[in-house]
C-alpha cells in the first residue's frame, strides 16, 4: 500500500478550531457541554502520535464527525429549549455607542 | 362636502406625526455620534480573566506581554482553546489565519482592539 501523508499540523488545529467552534453553538447546555468535552479528549488523545496512517484516518474521521455536528447543531439550535439554572448568565455587555 | 373633509384629514394628519417626530430622531444620532468600542483597559482585563480561568495557567505568571508557549506553558492545543475562549468574551468569530498568529495575550488584545465588532 502507498505511503499515506500526514495531516500538517496546522490542519489539525484548524480542525480543532472549526470543532470547538462548532460544538459551541448548540443551544441546550448538555449537548454542548459533551460535544466540547468529547472533541478536547479526542484531539488530546492524538496530540502525540506521529504515526501517519493514524493521523490521516483521525483526519478523516473527524472532518465527516464536524460535518454532521454542523447539521445537529443547527437543528439544536431550532429546539433548543430554555437556558438552564447551571448556566452562566452571561451579563449584559454595554458599550459607549449601543 | 365630506369629500373635502376627508382630503383636509388626509393632508393634516402626516403634518402632525412630522411635528411628534423629530426629537426622538435627534436623540438617535446624538447615540451613534458617541465614540465607538471598548477601552483599551476594559479589554486587557477581559482577556486576562479568560485567561485565568484556565487550569493550566499560573496566575502568577499571567501579564499583558506574556506568550502562550514560552511564558504560560501552554501546548498548541491549550492556545486553540485559549483563541476560542476570548471569541466567545468578545462576541466574535476570528478566522483561522489571523488566529494562527495570535501567540501573546499583546497581540489578542490588539486583536479585539482593531475589531470594531466585539463588545
Amino acid at each position: 500500500m502507498a505511503a499515506v501523508t500526514a495531516p500538517t499540523r496546522d490542519s489539525l488545529l484548524h480542525l480543532y478550531s472549526s470543532m470547538l467552534r462548532t460544538s459551541r453553538q448548540f443551544s441546550s447546555y448538555n449537548f454542548r457541554q459533551y460535544f466540547l468535552r468529547k472533541t478536547k479528549e479526542q484531539f488530546r488523545d492524538i496530540q502525540h502520535e506521529n504515526d501517519p496512517a493514524k493521523l490521516s484516518a483521525f483526519y478523516g474521521d473527524r472532518v465527516k464527525e464536524l460535518a454532521v455536528l454542523k447539521r445537529s447543531a443547527i437543528v439544536n439550535q431550532l429546539y433548543g429549549g430554555w437556558k438552564l439554572v447551571v448556566e452562566k448568565q452571561k451579563p449584559i455587555r454595554e458599550r459607549s455607542d449601543s | 362636502m365630506s369629500f373635502f373633509r376627508l382630503a383636509a384629514r388626509n393632508m393634516t394628519r402626516p403634518g402632525l406625526a412630522m411635528m411628534a417626530r423629530p426629537s426622538s430622531r435627534v436623540m438617535q444620532l446624538a447615540r451613534y455620534s458617541a465614540a465607538a468600542g471598548l477601552s483599551k483597559e476594559q479589554i486587557t482585563t477581559r482577556v486576562l480573566d479568560v485567561l485565568k480561568g484556565f487550569e493550566k495557567v499560573d496566575p502568577a505568571k499571567l501579564s499583558a506581554s506574556s506568550s502562550f508557549t514560552d511564558d504560560l506553558g501552554l501546548d498548541s492545543l491549550d492556545a486553540v482553546e485559549v483563541v476560542m475562549a476570548v471569541e466567545e468574551e468578545f462576541a466574535i468569530e476570528i478566522p483561522d489565519k489571523e488566529a494562527d498568529e495570535i501567540q501573546t495575550v499583546q497581540q489578542a488584545i490588539d486583536y479585539i482592539a482593531k475589531t470594531p465588532e466585539a463588545h
